[in-house]
């Protein structure tokens, strides 16, 4: 009898460790797909690996270019696009996606900078959002996408605690007509203006951001209120 | 062999078993789905929101300190009562707090691997009350 149970068990083994096998690698292979689809970057944006990038080719986005407020804003091109980094672009497919909340905008216009800090800033819009998005040296990735009507006359920014210090990071947006950023304090240089882009890492403090015309006029105010946001 | 086996088999078993409890968790205010494409999507919303409090993700399971890897964060699905002064912030595993990113519009930001795992919340200073929501992805 126990001879005969013996065959009986080995291939119940052979069974649960081939089930076991298949389960074992199926989360393997699930594990490397998810790794690969994130990029294999510590650092990934949340987007689908065959999620692609919809350029707006339609009269409408002719219109939001010749709007001409962004001068950093360009006709998206293949060349331009496949100068993008692989976040970069992930980024713009991301930012399409919270643009109205419901279906994935396509691409009108973008633009990019790189700055002092060690950022690239990407600026991009879709419909009337206009989106930017900066990608730091340290793996910081952070933006926002905002009404284009509101920008034009406001600008806009966004700040955050800067990965490994005390300091924020502030990063803004404004319009052609200003030509110098500055925060009103005596030394006035501590930001930087790239194209519509201003970028600097201030201390935990308020700040009121000035946007200034060639005339030296103030046409963009802003009050930052980081003490607040940086607030335990 | 056989018991090694049997052991394999429950763990991955079991290890399922706990991601579909996730997956199928109803949250008090918060929510998760898993997506093949970028792992665990989750939000959470107050309705309205008082200004100054932190909103934390607050799901029903518990399971509430999670490695996030983005967090956005967003006024309300019409756009239509702009909050520009909020702010997204992440309480690491060592309960130190960190203000991810303020401003307005739909922000959104990544989260260092070093802070992960950890405890994602909004928060509003309007003023007053505002409807306001999180979004957020995790690995498993």
């Amino acid at each position: 009898m126990a001879h005969l149970m013996k065959p009986i068990n080995r291939r119940g083994d052979r069974i649960r460790i081939a089930v076991a096998s298949s389960i074992l690698a199926l989360l393997c292979l699930g594990g490397a797909a998810f790794a690969v689809s994130q990029g294999g970057t510590d650092n990934p944006v949340p987007v689908s690996e065959d999620a692609g990038l919809a350029v707006d080719k339609s009269p409408s986005a002719e219109e939001v270019r010749k709007i001409g407020r962004f001068s950093m804003l360009e006709e998206p091109t293949q060349e331009s696009l496949a100068e993008l980094s692989k976040t970069e672009r992930d980024l713009i497919v991301y930012g399409l996606k919270q643009t109205d909340g419901k279906q994935p905008g396509a691409l009108s216009s973008v633009g990019r900078v790189q700055t002092t800090l060690g950022s690239s800033v990407l600026v991009f819009t879709s419909s009337d959002k206009i989106c930017f998005y900066s990608t730091k040296s340290s793996g910081q990735n952070l933006g926002t996408c905002v009404p284009m009507d509101s920008t034009i006359s406001h600008g806009a920014y966004v700040t955050g605690e800067n990965f490994g210090s005390g300091d924020f990071y502030l990063l803004g947006l404004v319009p052609d007509d200003v030509e110098a950023v500055d925060t009103g304090r005596e030394k006035a240089s501590d930001i930087q203006l790239y194209g519509n882009i201003y970028e600097a890492v201030v201390g935990p403090e308020d700040l009121n951001v000035v946007g200034r015309s060639e005339s030296g006029e103030a046409v963009i105010k802003q009050s930052i209120p980081i003490g607040m946001y940086a607030g335990k | 062999m056989n018991k090694l086996g049997i052991a394999c088999l429950l763990l991955t078993l079991a290890f399922l078993g706990v991601g579909l409890r996730q997956d199928k968790a109803e949250a008090s205010n918060g929510s998760c789905n898993f997506y093949s494409g970028s792992g665990w999507f989750c939000k959470w919303q107050d309705n309205p929101a008082p200004t100054g409090v932190r909103i934390y993700f607050d799901a029903a399971s518990g399971t509430n300190k999670r490695p996030w890897y983005w967090l956005d964060m967003h006024e309300d699905y019409d756009y239509q009562s702009p909050v520009q002064k909020k702010c997204l912030g992440y309480k690491d595993f060592g309960g130190e707090i960190h203000s991810l990113i303020c401003g307005g519009g739909s922000i959104g930001s990544n989260i260092p691997s070093s802070w992960r795992p950890g405890w994602a919340y909004i928060r509003q200073f309007s003023g007053g009350y505002r409807n306001i929501f999180g979004r957020g992805w995790h690995t498993s």
